[in-house]
């Protein structure tokens, strides 16, 4: 918010600012398609009818400029990781990551012995909340953007910390 | 020009028909009301199968401690450390299971040699904040020691010097993680 | 509204050409605001329409947990693109990066002015009303390439080329349409169109209704008016970015969400344009006979005209979820094989028959036969 962050006192008036500011945040949370493996597919079935993303403001957008929300779903390789490091870049703040499922939390099956997947994408990136899961069931996925909506709405943006 | 044109009305006519047949399709769905078939989630939680393998749970005192589980892991996601106690009995002291880490392929539960020890539950909510959060505590913890010089202090194979009965509770970390998980 | 103005305080002719002045720039300074701000509210009810109608044809639901039914979710999105970092790419071309989105909104809301909502709530009555919205929307695909050429993206450029000839070529069967269509009221002015459907059960004499041509040049008006728009089935400029990128790739925030508030205002437009030269305008169906006070029935009319816009756009968005997207060389085919070839004809075959029938309809032609 540039001038006015963190610097304003705290009363009735500024959190309450504050709390509408971050109420418009987590209703609108949308997520960039970004879909590498098997967790793409659950990812591609939470935003489908059965279990509807959009009841949450949640919408898909292709590109990072006009996101705020990376869902890591699938493998990452050290070829991958360049990318999704440039990707994450291109996202304006304020900006979130969940990384989803074993793949993203920790390198997943590939875990002792490959030489070629990233293990864990938090090496790169700041994760938020991770789902666990191979693939994680996409109500997990949606538990998961609900705590990352209780996240949201703690933050103070206005308010001094 | 007459075979690009061919069917030129015909294509024209197929044209015409599909779209109003699609719309057709669609506008059943739209305008009739609940045919939708989402399942609103945190509301209404629909029931996994019988062999749904969700988080995994092990009923530490039925364990013996043979760390099948552990050795047959591919990601090495079970920390299995073990003490023998007074009556010559491996005891489990940490047990530890790394959820982000788990592919939940289930070979640790085939490996594992006792009925109902290690197995899986239906549990699937269960996201966190840190990656710490996620690992589950299911060990017993050390054994309380009386206070010894260094010299003496037991090593993993000899029994351990006045420890508790087994049937009373163990102090120790483990204590209220084993509450929490276990349920 | 200058009409409104001179009506209320007429006896400021004779005053200072000062004040005059200044009370005409006070006036257009109201109305604009006015104007702009039912655009935006019909805007901002646009994207959750369009949420609510795609989750009802997908056999799901849309936004419900924001407010109740959902109703704030525009007001949360709204925030929240005003909130975000604002990015301009190091090597982009500064000032048509930054201009072009303001350029794309200014276009698509100045076509709100020559409407005409009732009988005598207006902005402006302007005679060529018509060739006035035609000419400003073509302004968009101006600036959609100014936007894509200053983004320094290589896809952004690919997406505006494909633009600025889908709206170009699309431009044609469109004025072609609406020739066989104004050829029959012999004026552009939007207030006389809606006059001559006047009569006739406020049904029958509804310029779709005219001639079996102007029947056939509503469907061609319909489908290009949607390509204009960058609607599915035709929207491969903005909606590329499903496949690669479109041309609103590099923009963040309200820069964005000013190109995504100006499809919804074309669509307004084009529904508009269809609903006064086809439908009626404001012409209220059955009971435009009956007496009633002036303000009811201005009302009505209000009422009505908005009833079909929204039923026009309600077909918009049913068109979109149900149809695939063409691809580019399919969307130009479309246009100058098919589009273009029947419009041709169905303009002489307009003509030919006001010729004939010297500007009767069908209607007029069979109630002179069967009721004398």
């Amino acid at each position: 918010m540039g001038v006015l962050e963190d610097r304003l006192p705290e009363n009735i008036l500024f959190t309450t600012v504050d709390k509408f500011l971050n109420w418009s945040k987590k209703s609108s949370l949308w997520y960039m398609l970004f879909a590498t493996a098997c967790c793409g597919i659950e990812l591609m079935q939470t935003g489908a009818s059965r279990y509807d993303l959009d009841r949450f403001g949640a919408v898909f957008r292709a590109t990072p400029r006009q996101s705020d929300l990376m869902i890591v779903a699938g493998t990452i390789t050290h070829k991958m990781a360049d990318r999704v490091k440039k990707l994450y870049a291109q996202m304006p703040s304020p900006k979130y990551v969940i990384a989803m499922g074993s793949c993203a939390n920790t390198g997943g099956p590939f875990y002792k012995d490959s030489y070629a997947v990233l293990k864990g994408v938090d090496r790169i990136i700041p994760v938020d909340v991770y789902v666990p899961g191979c693939p994680p069931k996409p109500e997990a996925l949606i538990e998961g953007i609900m705590k990352l909506q209780e996240r949201i709405m703690e933050k103070k943006t206005l308010v001094k910390k | 020009m007459t075979e690009n044109s061919k069917g030129y009305f015909k294509k024209m006519l197929d044209a015409v028909k599909s779209v109003f047949t699609g719309l057709g399709v669609t506008i059943g769905y739209g305008v009739s009301p609940g045919r939708e078939v989402t399942q609103q989630y945190p509301e209404v939680k629909r029931e996994p199968y019988d062999r749904f393998r969700g988080k995994l749970f092990v009923d530490i005192n039925i364990c013996t401690g043979c760390t099948a589980c552990a050795r047959i892991c591919p990601v090495d996601a079970i920390v299995l450390k073990t003490v023998r106690d007074e009556n010559k009995k491996l005891r489990p002291v940490v047990f530890d299971i790394d959820n982000a880490r788990c592919i939940y392929c289930g070979l640790c539960v085939e490996a594992c040699p006792v009925d109902n020890c290690l197995y899986f539950r239906k549990e699937y909510e269960f996201s966190s904040y840190s990656k710490d959060e996620l690992i589950s505590h299911f060990g017993l913890g050390e054994l309380p020691q009386p206070d010894k010089p260094a010299a003496d202090r037991p090593s993993p194979d000899m029994p351990a010097q006045a420890g508790p009965a087994k049937d009373q509770p163990v102090q120790g970390k483990t204590d209220e993680t084993r509450k929490e998980e276990g349920k | 509204m200058i009409e409104l103005i001179n009506n209320i305080i007429g006896n400021i002719h004779s005053s200072t050409p000062m004040i005059r002045w200044l009370v005409y720039v006070m006036v257009i300074v109201i109305s604009s605001v006015i104007v702009l701000s039912f655009a935006l509210l019909y805007e901002g009810f646009a994207t959750y329409a369009e949420r609510k109608v795609a989750g009802d044809i997908q056999a799901r639901i849309g936004p419900n947990r924001v407010g109740p039914y959902g109703l704030l979710q525009f007001v949360a999105d709204g925030v929240k693109l005003l909130l975000k970092e604002d990015i301009i790419p190091f090597y982009a071309d500064k000032w048509l990066f930054i201009i072009a989105p303001y350029i794309v909104f200014t276009a698509s809301f100045a076509a709100f002015v020559p409407l005409s909502y009732s009988d005598h709530v207006y902005v402006a009555n302007m005679n060529v009303g018509v060739l006035y919205i035609i000419a400003v929307s073509s302004v968009v695909s101006m600036a959609i390439l100014m936007g894509a050429w200053g983004s320094n993206n290589k896809w952004s450029l690919f997406g505006g080329m494909r633009a600025v000839a889908q709206i170009v070529s699309y431009e044609i069967p469109i004025i072609l349409s609406l020739l066989a269509a104004i050829i029959i009221p012999s004026s552009l002015d939007m207030k006389d169109i809606i006059l001559y459907q006047s009569g006739g059960l406020g049904i029958f004499r509804w310029i779709i209704f005219n001639n079996p041509f102007t029947l056939l040049a509503f469907f061609i008006y319909f489908t290009a008016a949607i390509a204009e728009v960058n609607r599915t089935p035709f929207d491969i400029p903005e909606a590329e970015s499903e496949l690669v990128a479109g041309y609103h790739t590099e923009y963040t925030g309200m820069r964005f969400a000013f190109f995504f508030m100006a499809e919804y205002g074309d669509m307004f437009i084009v529904s508009a344009i269809a609903a006064t030269l086809f439908f009626g305008g404001w012409q209220i169906p059955f009971i435009n006979g009956v007496a009633m006070p002036l303000w009811l029935r201005e009302t009505l009319q209000v009422v009505v005209f908005l009833t079909k816009i929204f039923v026009l756009i309600y077909v918009m968005m049913w068109i979109r979820w149900t149809l695939p997207r063409l691809r580019v060389d399919q969307l130009m085919e479309l246009c100058w094989k098919y589009l273009t070839p029947i419009a041709f004809f169905d303009l002489i075959g307009a003509s030919v028959w006001v010729l004939l029938f010297n500007g009767k309809g069908v209607y007029d032609i069979l109630s002179a036969l069967f009721v004398h």
